[in-house]
């Protein structure tokens, strides 16, 4: 039974088998295995070249951690950043627009008959003055 | 005329037309072997040549333990394994390639039992499926099945059995 259904399927698989060209076979087997070998060459060099950005990176990295730290970087900006010396850089026009600026606004707040806070302004104005003369 | 072992032991040495010389020597029964399995002349040049290029990596530590066709055929029966597993989902026959029961023998339908017998082996387990490789395309006698799979006669009697009354079983329904 079993050796029935084997030979069926023996023959079942009889071909004709083409031949095939020996040597242009061999010659394309040796093209592929170049090929084969280029392909792995190049991936090794790829390979070789990125360890070696990968190290050149973070060599820099240490090299530039020392000059370049956060807290230089934070003084630098500590300096300029809370300096508020806005009087020292008044000019004349400024002084001049900011006279002009209490007196607009002594009018307004004596129109509207609110004495209270007029005063308290006169007073602000005077201790201005007086602490500039000093 | 070198024999295989000669052959292989110039090609050690740094000879490529050694090599050569032991590829054209082999290279039609490797093809042959692999256009009954894969029906396929284009891919069974491709499975040829790719089992060639491992020989030439892998033979400059052949151990002379064995002759150099035992080697082959354990390196085209697990090529083919591989082969065989890789494509076992790709071959699906659409219905209408089913050849009809009761039809005349035509090379259409021995096409298609061809391709149905492939298919299955496929499906095998692969110590069944090197032995049914072996036998069918190869006509191999079990010692020499035995020796390259390094298993017993008896073994390979047994897992040829088992396969057959899958294959029987898948193929006639």
């Amino acid at each position: 039974m079993d050796k029935t259904f084997e030979q069926e399927l023996t023959k079942l698989n009889q071909l004709d088998i083409p031949s095939i060209d020996g040597e242009s076979f061999t010659q394309n087997l040796h093209l592929s295995m170049e090929k084969q070998a280029g392909v792995r060459r190049q991936m090794l060099s790829t390979f070789a070249a990125s360890v070696f950005i990968l190290f050149l990176g973070i060599v820099t990295f240490y090299q530039l951690d020392s000059t370049m730290g956060y807290e230089t970087y934070y003084a630098e900006i500590e300096s300029t950043y809370f300096d508020m010396d806005l009087w020292e850089n008044e000019s004349e026009d400024l002084v001049q627009e900011s006279d002009d600026y209490y007196d607009h606004l002594a009018v307004l707040l004596l129109e509207e008959d609110n004495i209270w806070d007029s005063i308290e302004f006169f007073d602000e104005m005077n201790y201005l003055t007086n602490t500039k003369e000093i | 005329m070198k024999t295989d072992h000669e052959l292989i032991r110039e090609y050690q040495t740094g000879s490529v037309a050694a090599f050569d010389e032991l590829v054209q020597r082999h290279v039609q029964m490797v093809f042959g072997f692999f256009v009954k399995i894969t029906r396929d002349p284009m891919a069974a040049e491709d499975l040829s040549q790719d089992l060639f290029i491992k020989l030439h990596k892998h033979l400059k530590k052949f151990r002379f333990e064995a002759a150099f066709t035992t080697y082959l055929y354990r390196a085209q029966t697990n090529t083919a394994n591989s082969w065989l597993s890789r494509n076992k989902w790709k071959h699906f026959l659409h219905l209408d390639q089913a050849a009809e029961s009761g039809a005349p023998d035509t090379s259409v339908e021995k096409d298609w039992r061809k391709k149905e017998l492939w298919d299955a082996v496929g499906k095998l387990p692969k110590k069944q499926r090197s032995v049914v490789m072996m036998r069918i395309a190869q006509e191999l006698p079990y010692r020499d099945i035995a020796d390259i799979l390094g298993i017993s006669v008896g073994s390979a009697k047994v897992n040829f059995h088992h396969a057959l009354n899958k294959l029987k079983g898948w193929i006639n329904g």
